[in-house]
């Protein structure tokens, strides 16, 4: 009797563990929920267009798909401006997604969302490194790398050293932080002239509505400005779904109805 | 039969990997921070000392004791000094009063009175005393005896003064790197630049006081750049502490230099 009752309880917990979804490739990005495949990395490099940034060559937009971050593998771009002597300042703007389908009610609850309010978790986020061309560990246009590298120091101890010249505060004011989700990020750097340097865009997260992160960018000559928001870089947004957004404004997307008609 | 065999080899297995050398490069290095009495008269005038094993010195390359640094990387003033591993005598810690964030250190007072002669709080124009300090600790952190302060007591001290008249305060650099040509090095951040109001924990009765506050907590690149938290007034070792091949323990650390 008492097997009995073992067998039907295995039984029972089997069928149980069967009705749940245990599918949790859902949860990464690289995941395409409609082809049920997994997206490769997708990594561009810039310097083959035919109009790749340039330093003060206005604002250039791109796309870029998902990372696989549990393998290490990132997704991103990468593209080369020559040292000229001078500061030189690097802008990205990842995008920020207004659904008029999703936002979060007290309880935590995916709702309807009249007003278009921003949800962070679906923006996109790009880090952004710089550092001496020759020093990149990564392949342009084959797999992302950093600026990592190695020496033996006079103890002959093997030391590690970042050698990214794009050196950001974090909250606290301490060099090393990364912006979050749908944040611009920026930094400058003094370039030796005749020297290449290599930007990198390094995909940590993409809108969870389409797995495309599209974003903006700038090179200019000299320091960054004191504040860089949401409308410095214009861009970075998809355009609206027909009727999502008030006709009066004759705005394409909602970046341009926040930056021209709000502010 | 053939169980008890396999209960013995088992045995055996378990037993010879308590005799497994992992060869860990990291080690415990244990020694003492000696500050000089005669530029140090009260313990409790003196801050964190910061202590880091370092690569070696570099006095010349900012003009005082200095450790050696790595290539200096963008806008950095200075090169990282990446230590192999370091220490503190002394941790920031939260002495139930905003006035007080930042300010006060453990391992440093004896008891409230102690406390509140270095480090004065006034509180609607009066000075608030040892009872008050004892019951807003109470509150704030729900002790309800003196041996549950945890800044406070004389068997927490640091430092204890030597017959030379020198206070002596024992260290642990806990899994560090030493090998043999390392330096020891360490400053006294006697001003409190290293601590940052911006960081620790948010504060514990925020529900009650409604305040968002946090409780103040060491910047984290104190031991990368140095350079950057030390001020005029702050003390630096001077001497020469090589680490000596195999040597994990022993070693004095005399924090000598007054930066002017």
């Amino acid at each position: 009797m008492f097997r009995l009752i073992c067998v039907a309880a295995l039984v029972c917990a089997g069928l149980w563990l069967v009705s749940c979804n245990l599918d949790t490739r859902a949860l990464l990005q690289d995941f395409d929920p409609e082809a049920g495949t997994f997206e490769t990395v997708d990594v561009r490099n810039l310097d083959e267009r035919d109009q790749p940034p340039s330093i003060d060559g206005g604002t250039y937009v791109g796309t870029l798909g998902p990372s696989n971050i549990g393998a290490g593998l990132y997704s991103g771009a990468t593209f080369t401006i020559p040292g000229n002597g001078e500061r030189v300042c690097v802008i990205v703007d990842p995008q920020s997604v207004w659904r008029d389908d999703l936002q979060l009610d007290s309880s935590n609850n995916e709702i309807a969302n009249p007003f278009m309010t921003d949800f962070p978790h679906d923006d996109g986020d790009l880090d952004l490194l710089v550092g001496l061309a020759s020093y990149y560990t990564g392949t342009p246009g084959e797999v992302i790398g950093d600026f990592l590298g190695n020496f033996p120091d006079s103890n002959g101890v093997e030391r590690a050293i970042d050698l990214n010249l794009c050196l950001q505060e974090d909250y606290h004011g301490q060099v090393g932080g990364t912006a979050g989700r749908s944040t611009p990020e920026a930094c400058s750097f003094v370039t030796l002239p005749g020297v290449d340097y290599r930007v990198v865009l390094q995909v940590y997260s993409v809108p969870i509505d389409d797995n495309e992160l599209r974003y903006a960018l700038e090179v200019r000559s000299g320091e960054c400005p004191v504040t860089i928001d949401e409308c410095t870089l214009r861009g970075d947004a998809d355009p609206a779904p027909e009727g999502a957004l008030p006709s009066e404004f004759d705005a394409q997307d909602v970046e341009e109805l926040y930056c021209d008609s709000y502010l | 039969m053939s169980g008890r065999i396999l209960l013995c080899c088992l045995a055996v297995l378990v037993c010879s990997s308590a005799c497994y050398e992992e060869q860990i490069d990291q080690r415990n290095l244990d020694g003492e921070i000696v500050l000089p009495g005669d530029l140090v008269s009260d313990p409790r005038d003196a801050g964190i000392i910061y202590l880091g094993i370092y690569e070696g010195y570099d006095p010349d390359q900012l003009g005082y004791p200095y450790p050696s640094t790595g290539p200096r990387v963008g806008d950095n003033p200075i090169g990282d000094a990446l230590p192999y591993g370091g220490t503190s005598v002394g941790a920031y810690t939260y002495a139930c009063y905003r006035a007080l964030r930042c300010q006060v250190i453990s391992g440093r007072y004896q008891s409230l009175e102690s406390l509140l002669e270095t480090n004065p709080v006034e509180l609607e124009e009066e000075l608030v005393d040892a009872e008050d300090l004892y019951d807003q600790c109470s509150w704030y952190y729900g002790w309800n005896n003196l041996s549950e302060f945890s800044f406070i007591g004389t068997g927490q001290m640091d430092f204890v003064q030597d017959s030379a008249g020198d206070w002596v305060a024992p260290f642990r650099a806990w899994h560090t790197r030493i090998p043999s040509g390392a330096v020891l090095w360490a400053f006294a951040d006697n001003d409190f630049t290293t601590c940052s109001p911006d960081q620790g924990p948010v504060n514990r009765r925020r529900s009650q006081d409604d305040q968002y506050f946090r409780e103040g907590s060491n910047f984290n690149d104190i031991l990368n750049f140095p350079d950057k938290y030390i001020t005029e007034g702050d003390f630096v070792s001077g001497g020469d502490v090589v680490i000596e091949p195999g040597q994990t323990s022993g070693y004095s650390l005399r924090v000598d230099y007054r930066m002017e």
